[in-house]
């Protein structure tokens, strides 16, 4: 479904990719692990077209993508949850999520898709009339999942969705993700909770200094001696 | 005290304070939403007062008929700056500075073909109703004034809902409050912007028909009322279109209660020391900053 | 002895060459130079200026020129900048070495060349930048007609002092615009209050632009006060007519400062602009010799019914200018000053003898608007339309 190759990113001078290669086939939930810096963030924005790639090549569904402005690569179904939740903090959360549905065609389902968001997550119901800025960090990333599920996405990709949040709330988003993927939403899922993330993932990248270093199955990975020793610290 | 006089500055000063609030809401929008501090605003404005005039001349239009030609004629003529002079200059460094400096450039090639046009004299917008009046018991609402304050009611209140209620609207808060996540969602960043700045080039418009129905202008005459833009900006606060509408009642009742306490010569100087204060105290003008 | 010897020489070589030169000069054009505001905010009045300057000399080039020499022009374009003024007016003194200088405008810059005239001892005709230009002990300046707001309302005080007592007003509302041309207004109108005892109930000063004229009509009407002098530009003018009729203030007589003589008083305002009163010191109906011919050439030129009050200036200027070269009979300035000093001129502003400040016996004459023309009401001899008053209810 959406394969990556041999990306080059330059982020001022310095190789930010060098050279990564991925794929997520349709239906997936991969996850993507690394630390801080690794370069995760640099290759979603790089696929969700806010970041110039500067040799590569990504293709979705057969066509290649890079280049493409990041309103159409939303137009093709590729949907990012950025990090850092980037809410329209001034605005209500249904206006957050009325954005979330802002091209036409998620526009033709957004009751549809606003029912669902609410159905997973009722707080927001609640919610619906107060500006986003308003709500707990747990609730803000609740309203970041459910805009982009507002978007109809076929590719869902979260960058660290559990940052900042009490376990509680991160086992509850961990949960809806799984729930979404199993909603047949295909998902690309960055996170530094590594075992929740190699738990509900089939399949895994490990990324350090802009380079793939490891892939393959989630539960491979949960059981490979270096990810256990350097990012589950046993 | 004379209350029938200070309740008259107050009615008159509050319709005068209105039309400089449409004059100004559109040049707080596009600085805080585009961060362009758009120079040749009022130029527009003034544009928007001269076409007014000639339809008025020529067809006998009345001027508020002729938004129905320069609104949209502003907006495409805005489209296009927008396109082919502001984007170039998004990339620089400091779009705030360099923003002024090219509209500044703006203002002065379309100051020079409106004296092309019009001619440097001095315009007057007379209409049927120019010096007609309604009389509420000792006091005077004159009609010029009452179309200016009118037009400026229903002309902020469109921006208003329009960014409120509509999805293009909702779409130009988005962009503003997190560009990034708005293009991640599919809002095209460069249309948005270039509709934003059509919306305020074209609220200028009617806002320069609301100053010609209280003052004479000449093509130079948009210098002086770019005063007011910033008055309007800073007491409203950048991108807040409520805000200018308070601006305007607030700057109106300041200038009516002045003319009506204190020596005539004061008047500007409590204006606009009311600013510096501002300015001063809350630098991010009386109101929240938001759109 | 040699030394004398030598001296002489060389005296006698200076001379020679001097004798050359001025030889020489009688077939060279005589050079008049100096800068208007062809450019920027003044420029439409200066371009008038300069037109009736240029007519001028047309005509005395075609009955052979000043002092038997064709008349140029050596015209700098200021950019509406005093401070440019005076550099162009070095410039043309020092370094284009003109043979006279001619008079600038506005008032600002006429004021700041004043002072360098008078260093490099040029004689100076111009509109002058009001009374105090004109107590600063300048020599070799002249009013000659000058553009003086001390006496703008001198006409109509002379008129009003021609009523009956019972029928002149009594009670005044002045409104005057906080800049030296404002304040210069006020000087006829303290005369008129001490002499014809007519009674100032308010008096405030405004700073522009004027933001609203409502409290100060409201407050003129409340007062009961049946003569309005508005003392401004044509902004905040027309904006005080308007409210007056807005509110339907009808005092006995409007008077307006500088507004109301401009072109566009009467085209844009209408028939409220009628019945204004204000002055003047040059008017195209005056008939004095020379006006016909004037209004003659922007007939034909322009199609204008009678010569823009400016395009009248640069020409009156020229007149005063030329006199004194012809009497003194050549270029030294010191003569044409001394001349001036001494003689009248003629012009088509009327005669004029100047006193030690180069200035004119007062001239000034009531204007009233009447059926959207400026008529001169005041003095009589001049009278081109009775005036209207007390002034008839707004329609």
């Amino acid at each position: 479904m959406l394969s990556v190759n041999d990306l080059i990113v330059l982020y001022q001078k310095l190789r930010a990719l060098r050279g990564v290669s991925l794929e997520v086939a349709e239906g997936d939930l991969v996850a993507l692990i690394g630390s801080n810096g690794s370069g995760k963030t640099t290759l979603l924005n790089s696929i969700s077209g806010l970041i110039p790639a500067g040799a590569g090549r990504i293709m979705w569904q057969g066509t290649p993508i890079l280049g493409m402005s990041p309103d159409n690569i939303c137009r093709e179904g590729i949907i990012q949850v950025p990090e850092g939740r980037k809410l329209f903090a001034q605005m209500t959360v249904e206006e957050n999520l009325e954005m979330g549905a802002y091209l036409p065609a998620a526009r033709a389902e957004a009751d549809q898709s606003r029912q669902m968001a609410f159905d997973i997550f009722p707080r927001l119901a609640e919610r619906r009339r107060q500006t986003a800025g308003s709500l707990s960090g747990g609730e803000q990333q609740m309203v970041a999942v459910a805009r982009a599920i507002m978007a109809k996405p076929k590719l869902l990709m979260l960058d660290e969705p559990s940052l900042g949040l009490s376990p509680l709330f991160a086992a509850e988003i961990f949960q809806t993700i799984k729930e979404l993927n199993n909603r047949d939403i295909t998902v690309l899922l960055i996170s530094q909770e590594v075992l929740q993330t190699l738990t509900i993932s089939n399949y895994a990248y490990v990324m350090e200094n802009g380079e793939i270093i490891l892939n393959g199955p989630a539960k491979e990975l949960l059981d490979d001696p270096r990810i256990k020793e350097s990012y589950l610290g046993l | 005290m004379n209350t029938v006089l200070v309740i008259q500055s107050l009615i008159s000063g509050i319709m005068m304070g209105s039309v400089y609030a449409l004059l100004g809401v559109g040049f707080s929008l596009t600085w805080g939403v585009l961060k362009v501090i758009n120079i040749s605003h009022a130029t527009f404005g003034l544009i928007g007062a001269f076409l007014a005039y000639t339809l008025l001349k020529w067809l006998g239009m009345d001027p508020i008929f002729s938004l129905v030609v320069s609104v949209p004629l502003l907006f495409f003529l805005a489209c296009l700056i927008f396109r082919f002079l502001i984007v170039p200059i998004t990339k620089a460094k400091d779009v705030i500075v360099t923003s002024m400096i090219l509209t500044f450039g703006i203002a002065i090639i379309l100051e020079n073909l409106m004296l092309l046009i019009w001619s440097p004299d001095p315009r007057l917008l007379t209409t049927a109703y120019t010096s007609k009046v309604l009389i509420l018991g000792p006091f005077y609402f004159q009609y010029p004034k009452l179309a200016g304050f009118l037009m400026s009611a229903i002309g902020v209140l469109v921006i208003h809902f329009f960014l409120k209620k509509t999805y293009t609207g909702k779409a130009v808060r988005a962009a503003w409050q997190q560009p990034d996540a708005a293009q991640l969602y599919g809002i095209n960043l460069r249309r948005i912007s270039m509709i934003t700045f059509g919306i305020a080039v074209a609220s200028a418009g009617a806002g320069g028909v609301g100053m010609a129905f209280l003052y004479s202008f000449d093509p130079h005459a948009h210098n002086l009322w770019l005063i007011y833009l910033f008055l309007v900006v800073i007491v409203g606060g950048v991108g807040n279109v409520l805000g200018a509408a308070f601006a305007g009642l607030i700057i109106g009742v300041i200038t009516g209660l002045s003319l009506a306490f204190l020596p005539y010569q004061w008047v500007n100087l409590l204006t606009f020391g009311l600013l510096m204060v501002i300015l001063i105290i809350r630098p991010h003008g009386l109101f929240k900053g938001e759109v | 002895m040699k030394k004398v010897l030598f001296l002489t020489l060389c005296l006698s070589l200076v001379l020679f060459m001097g004798q050359r030169s001025t030889v020489r000069a009688a077939d060279k054009p005589l050079v008049i130079g100096g800068s208007l505001p062809l450019t920027g905010k003044f420029a439409e009045t200066a371009k008038w200026i300069e037109k009736g300057m240029k007519f001028w000399a047309e005509e005395v080039n075609a009955k052979g020129g000043l002092l038997g020499r064709k008349v140029t022009f050596k015209i700098y374009d200021d950019q509406s900048n005093a401070g440019k003024a005076v550099t162009f007016a070095e410039k043309a003194i020092t370094v284009d070495k003109v043979d006279l200088l001619f008079g600038g405008y506005p008032g600002t810059a006429a004021r700041a060349v004043m002072p360098v005239a008078e260093k490099h001892k040029f004689v100076y005709v111009s509109m002058g930048g009001h009374m105090k230009s004109f107590q600063q002990g300048y020599t070799y300046s002249f009013g000659g007609p000058p553009l003086m707001g001390e006496w703008w309302y001198e006409g109509f005080y002379q008129w009003v002092k021609s009523l009956p007592v019972d029928q002149r007003p009594k009670r005044a509302a002045v409104y005057t615009m906080n800049n030296p041309i404002g304040t210069s207004l006020m000087d006829s109108i303290n005369r008129m209050s001490k002499d014809l005892g007519v009674k100032i109930v308010i008096n405030e000063k405004y700073n522009l632009p004027l933001p609203d004229a409502t409290p100060l009509i409201m407050k003129a009407k409340q007062m009961n006060c049946d003569l309005l002098f508005s003392s401004g530009f044509f902004a905040d003018g027309v904006m005080t007519v308007r409210t007056a009729k807005a509110l339907n203030y009808n005092p006995k007589a409007i008077v307006q400062g500088v507004g109301s003589i401009i072109p566009a008083w009467v085209k844009e305002l209408g028939k409220d602009g009628d019945y204004i009163f204000s002055g003047t010191v040059l008017h195209n109906k005056l008939g004095y010799p020379g006006n016909d011919k004037l209004n003659a050439y922007v007939k034909k030129t322009y199609n204008l019914s009678g010569y823009p009050l400016y395009f009248g200036f640069g020409y009156a200027w020229m007149q005063t200018l030329s006199q004194g070269v012809e009497g003194a009979k050549g270029l030294n300035q010191t003569k044409i000053r001394d001349w001036l000093k001494s003689h009248t001129v003629q012009t088509i502003a009327g005669p004029m003898s100047f006193d030690a400040k180069g200035l004119p016996a007062p001239v000034n004459y009531c204007t009233q608007v009447i059926n959207g023309k400026v008529e001169l009401v005041w003095p009589k001899e001049v009278r081109t339309a009775e005036p209207i008053y007390p002034k008839p209810a707004w329609k």
